[in-house]
């Protein structure tokens, strides 16, 4: 084999979640108009103030023009050709308990590793199963209700705890936002909803598994996670799409609220399918996710491993707006054939004594972009701010590209922001050093990209650290590992 | 073991190895002494199955199979191993693990259990204390940050660990103080065995001081110009190359 | 009130006025592309820091006396100057130069090739934007013209001093221009009057054949009230080599943007800036490379000092497309902010569509070290005089290589005088 075919089969990508899911759904017609907002509205039995809010953000998105400035190559989405909202029919129904939900279902999820039966159920771990538009299960409520954590789909959220939804939606992420924020606002569906109250410390991991199996349709779901004074909330979430030729749109919108001395911690395994070794079909991932450290001395971090998706437009963002509080994002971004990823981070610097992280990895292989996009700005007001930026692109093939786009904007002199970046390839003498000692040349760029993106893993919860891994190594080089 | 017939080979269009015969027997230990530039390195790199060189003319027979053909990977998992004469960083990758995968990929392609984590910990413990290395050697990322003595002392790790048929030590003497240099001669020494050979690529005379060659080979400019006993190693101290390829 | 294209139309019809032929042409290009293009907004990446209405509030004269010297208040540097520009007004002081060194308007008659083919280079560089690069070719009413021939090195560095004695609005247009294995080096000094309000608006474009090596300094010193644009555009041949090092100080706003791009392999650059923004000040540099050849090395380096209500800005990008190999590219930029409401922004982009590249960034925005500044205090030293030794030592990096002594002692002087400043606004 030449180095170049090795080289091509170890890029190679299998996508082992592309499997589509046969259930009776009950599914809206195509098409986006104020009815279909009010069906939505109605179908939650939402309090009017809510569908007053999707209507205000409808009108608003009506005349916003869709952002162009990331230059990706995006064929033109026809907003009236997706469907904006699917449920399987056994979940309208509204099982009670994991015993009546549709075994097709739970089938689907075990298949995807998430075994949501309560003898299988993962150890430690909380899910929360949303499929299309809808959650179909939520384990561990109980326990988690013990311990006075609010873990629930968000649908279920506006219907029991309407005050919360009121005080905290869009309280960080504006419907007038951008394009797509408008956009889910005005049409979402469902997601995870999770309330920490004071002082706890939530017993175990919480986490929400987005599953897309309609054709046509897109997901819309919101996340809301309130962390009360000095409680702490580790939270997963994990996305997987079926196979199909034309591209789907995903736009969510996840909001993070952090009060005095509590803390946040957000990891994502985003693996949406990325469409064809050609560039056929594969999500459209337009997502806003923004927290707000609210209290003094209260930390948010972001951790994303990025390897699905035909387009990721994402940035999460951390407004320090409270003293002495903390924001971090930790990131690998892999594209792979004709995959692109525009992906980093804002840190918005508004407290005394603020302090931010940014940790980005990204990957380029095949003919992949790779875009790292970073905003630090500290204002007057963020007396004694520090950031430190670390940003490092790895390119693999001569056909990939890797971009860094850092805007520093410092306006405050007490400030101290530090920001290094590197762009390199997996080098000639790293592979022939690894073959040397016995490895192929699939194994030898795995190790490298590994080693290339241990400081984030690092920052994974301990039993997902591992899947990611996992994930790279599938997204990098099929079935070897 | 090693068959070495009329290797011709240019890199970047330049000759550099002009017809180089060579054969290394079971057990043997032989030196190959030369200048700069006389093609040591591109031998050793040619011999493991490095990209960037062309060999027109010639062959290399590794057990009677030929060498020239295989992928490196495949080199290695017959039991050839070079040690590099300026071994890579790769940052961010675990030390130990990296000895585990290589370790694991040899013993795979020849049907053997694979060592989990701890049994190649046990094993790579064992080794440390020979080479003056403690245990936090194995934690450090794969030769960053190494002085260069670490790095040719985990080159030697990773031979003992590997146990080669046929080792190629690549200047490993190169930068090396006295003790560094004794250290690794002494495990060269103990490896050595009815059915293992070795190939000790060297500028200077000074390595073999400590491992006794069963031959003596000086290249220049390509070609080997004189074979001999140890006694040629001692000539080469005292009166350089000059002159030695007239006699 | 905000700013219109109508404003810069007196400036463009007294410069086009009197031009002919192909000029007039050319010209009336670039003046269409301006007004088509309008002024830039916020949206732009590379404008984002500009407030651009507020820089054009007087209406300046157009530079049509003639003035002597004799209005100009400093002449430290007359022993420093082989063509002197005064207004606009250029004057080859040294006659003894052998080299091509002549006013544009003489060299558009006697090398009107050479000219129009500067001219037209900069009218296809230049299509992404900036509109005022585009005014200052529309509208050019002053240059110089320099050609090294083929072989030549040019043993005593070229001197050329800006001065600007009149409030007017002058855009000029310079070209400097190396053949095959030509050496130079050019120094620039820009400074006019303190109390009076100027614009200057200027692009220089500059050609390195195969093997040229040019190095390129300047200062600027101009009057707080001035706006300053300086635009540079340079070609690269094979094996050339560009060093360009600057020093920016005085205006109210000063914005310098380079464009180079490597069309020969083996090329190399290297860039250094020091800036400092006093007062109310407002400085930004671009620098912007496009690595369209193999081989090719760029190097930049920039240091900014801003104080009290300053602002500094630094853009630099890095684009290497396909296929290029062995690309190495640096980019390294710090900022010292030292009064509470002093502002930076930095942008160190990269744009890497090849995969045999080695490019670093490191960004810094900070104060001046707390540690060092109480060592120097513990020594016995004032605040004053340990934060201008140290805000020296910051400066010296950049400083130390500079060739011009002139330059160099004046950069010195320069950084030295406005950390003084510091201490007598702030009342520290």
């Amino acid at each position: 084999m030449t180095d170049e075919a090795i080289m091509n089969k170890a890029l190679s990508n299998e996508y082992p979640h592309g499997f589509e899911t046969k259930v009776a759904s009950n599914t809206f017609a195509p098409g986006l108009n104020e009815d279909v907002i009010r069906k939505i509205s109605q179908k939650k039995n939402e309090p009017e103030f809510l569908l007053q809010w999707r209507l205000k953000a409808y009108k608003h998105w009506l005349n916003m023009p869709e952002p162009n400035w990331a230059k990706l190559d995006i064929e033109k989405i026809s907003y009236d050709d997706i469907i904006y909202y699917s449920e399987p029919q056994s979940v309208a129904n509204k099982p009670k308990s994991l015993d009546e939900v549709d075994p097709e279902l739970l089938k689907t999820y075990e298949k995807l590793g998430i075994p949501l039966h309560e003898h299988a159920k993962l150890a430690g771990v909380a899910v929360d199963a949303v499929f299309d538009s809808v959650s179909v299960a939520t384990t561990f409520k109980d326990k988690l209700a013990d311990a006075g954590v609010i873990f629930c789909p968000f649908s279920e959220a506006v219907v029991s705890h309407p005050e919360l939804i009121k005080k905290y939606l869009g309280s960080v992420v504006p419907y007038t936002d951008n394009f797509f924020a408008a956009l889910n606002s005005a049409v979402f569906s469902d997601g995870s909803f999770v309330y920490i109250p004071k002082g706890v410390r939530c017993p175990m991991e919480l986490s929400t598994y987005f599953r897309i199996n309609t054709p046509q349709i897109g997901q819309f779901e919101r996340t809301l996670i309130i962390a009360e004074d000095d409680s702490f909330v580790s939270y997963l979430e994990g996305c997987t799409a079926p196979m199909r030729t034309e591209h789907q749109l995903h736009a969510a919108v996840v909001e993070l609220v952090a009060l005095e001395n509590a803390q946040i911690k957000y990891a994502t395994v985003q693996n949406w399918y990325p469409g064809s070794k050609e560039g056929k079909g594969g999500i459209y991932n337009f997502v806003t996710k923004r927290g707000v450290c609210k209290g003094n001395s209260s930390r948010i971090s972001w951790t994303q491993i990025e390897t699905g998706s035909a387009v990721t437009w994402k940035y999460p963002g951390v407004v320090l707006k409270g003293d002495n509080s903390h924001g971090e994002f930790y990131s690998v971004a892999l594209t792979n054939n004709y995959q692109q990823a525009d992906t980093g981070t804002k840190m918005i610097h508004m407290g005394k004594n603020t302090k931010s992280t940014v940790i980005s990895k990204g990957i380029s292989a095949g003919h992949g972009v790779n875009t790292f996009r970073g905003m630090v700005r500290a204002t007057p007001g963020a007396v004694d701010s520090v950031n430190f930026t670390q940003c490092d692109s790895l390119l693999i093939g001569n056909s990939c590209a890797a971009h860094t786009y850092p805007n520093i904007e410092i306006g405050n002199s007490s400030a101290a922001v530090a920001h290094e970046a590197s762009t390199s390839r997996v080098s000639d003498a790293q592979l022939f050093y690894c073959r040397q000692r016995g490895m192929s040349e699939e194994e030898a760029v795995s190790l490298i990209v590994s080693g290339f993106c241990k400081s984030v893993f690092q920052k994974l919860p301990l039993e997902f650290a591992v899947e990611a891994q996992k994930l790279l190594e599938v997204s990098l080089e099929g079935s070897v590992g | 073991m090693l068959k070495i017939k009329d290797l011709r080979v240019s890199a970047e269009n330049k000759d550099i190895l002009k017809g180089l015969s060579l054969d290394v027997k079971p057990g043997e230990v032989h030196a190959i002494m030369g200048p700069n530039g006389s093609g040591k390195s591109t031998l050793s790199n040619v011999l493991a199955g490095k990209y960037g060189y062309d060999v027109s003319h010639g062959s290399a027979c590794f057990n009677g199979e030929d060498l020239l053909d295989m992928a490196p990977e495949d080199r290695a998992r017959k039991g050839l191993f070079l040690a590099f004469q300026y071994p890579v960083v790769i940052p961010g990758l675990n030390n130990l693990y990296f000895l585990r995968q290589a370790i694991n990929s040899i013993r795979l392609s020849k049907n053997e259990k694979i060592l989990d984590a701890g049994q190649c910990l046990l094993l790579a413990k064992k080794y440390l204390a020979e080479l003056d290395l403690d245990d936090s050697f194995l934690s450090r990322n794969l030769h960053e940050g190494f002085s260069g003595g670490e790095k040719k002392r985990n080159e030697m790790l990773q031979m003992m660990m590997l146990e080669p048929q046929l080792a190629i030590l690549d200047e490993t003497d190169s930068g090396l103080d006295v003790d560094a240099l004794k250290t690794v001669a002494g495990v060269v020494n103990k490896m050595r065995s009815a059915d293992r050979s070795f190939l000790i690529i060297t500028h200077y005379q000074r390595l073999l001081d400590y491992i006794k060659p069963d031959h003596v080979h000086i290249l220049s400019d390509g070609k080997i110009i004189k074979s001999g006993g140890p006694e040629l190693a001692l000539h080469v101290e005292s009166s350089g190359y000059v002159g030695l390829g007239e006699s | 009130m905000s700013l219109s294209m109508d404003y810069f139309k007196k400036y463009y019809e007294f410069a086009a006025e009197k031009s002919v032929g192909d000029l007039k042409q050319i010209r009336a290009k670039f003046y269409d592309r301006f007004l088509a293009h309008g002024l830039p907004n916020r949206k732009s990446e590379s404008w984002r820091y500009a407030k651009i209405n507020s820089w054009f509030e007087n209406s300046y004269a157009c530079p049509s006396v003639e003035r002597g010297l004799s209005d100009f208040h400093d002449e430290s540097f007359m022993n420093e100057v082989d063509i002197l520009v005064c207004d606009g007004v250029v004057n080859i002081v040294n006659t003894d130069i052998d080299v091509v060194v002549m006013d544009l308007k003489q060299a558009l008659q006697t090398y009107p090739e050479k000219v129009m083919s500067h001219l037209t280079k900069s009218y296809n560089y230049n299509n992404t934007g900036n509109p005022f690069a585009d005014l200052a070719a529309a509208a050019w009413s002053s240059g110089v013209f320099i050609d090294v021939p083929p072989g030549y090195t040019l043993v005593k560095p070229l001197k050329i001093v800006h001065v600007f004695t009149s409030e007017v609005f002058l855009n000029s247009y310079n070209i400097f221009n190396l053949g095959v294995g030509a050496k130079a080096t050019i120094v620039e000094y820009f400074t006019g009057n303190e109390d009076i309000s100027y614009a200057h608006n200027f692009t220089t474009s500059i050609n390195l054949e195969a093997g040229a090596v040019l190095t390129n300094e300047k200062l600027q010193n101009s009057s707080p009230f001035a706006v300053v644009q300086d635009y540079r555009i340079i070609t690269q041949k094979n094996s050339s080599e560009y060093v360009q090092r600057q020093y920016g100080f005085g205006a109210k706003v000063a914005r310098d943007e380079t464009l180079v791009n490597f069309i020969g392999d083996g090329a190399k650059n290297s860039f250094s800036g020091l800036s400092f923004a006093a007062s109310c000040s407002w400085h930004s540099s671009h620098v912007k490379i496009l690595h369209n050849s193999s081989n090719c090395h760029s190097d930049q380096k920039f240091h900014s000092l801003v104080s009290d209500r300053g602002e500094s800005s630094f853009l630099g990008h890095i684009f290497v497309p396909k296929t290029i190999a062995a690309t190495l590219a640096y980019q390294d930029s710090k900022s010292l902010l030292l009064g509470p409401l002093s502002r930076s922004n930095v942008k160190p982009y990269l744009e890497i569509f090849a995969d045999d590249v080695v490019c670093t960034h490191s960004a810094s925005v900070g104060q001046l070290d707390k540690g060092a500044l109480f060592y120097l205090r513990a020594r016995g030293m004032t605040e004053s005089e340990a934060y201008s030794i140290l805000l020296s030592s910051f400066a010296s990096e950049l400083i130390k290589d500079c060739q011009s002594d002139f330059l160099r002692l004046k950069a010195a002087e320069k950084v030295k005088k406005l950390s003084s400043l510091i201490f007598i606004e702030d009342g520290v």
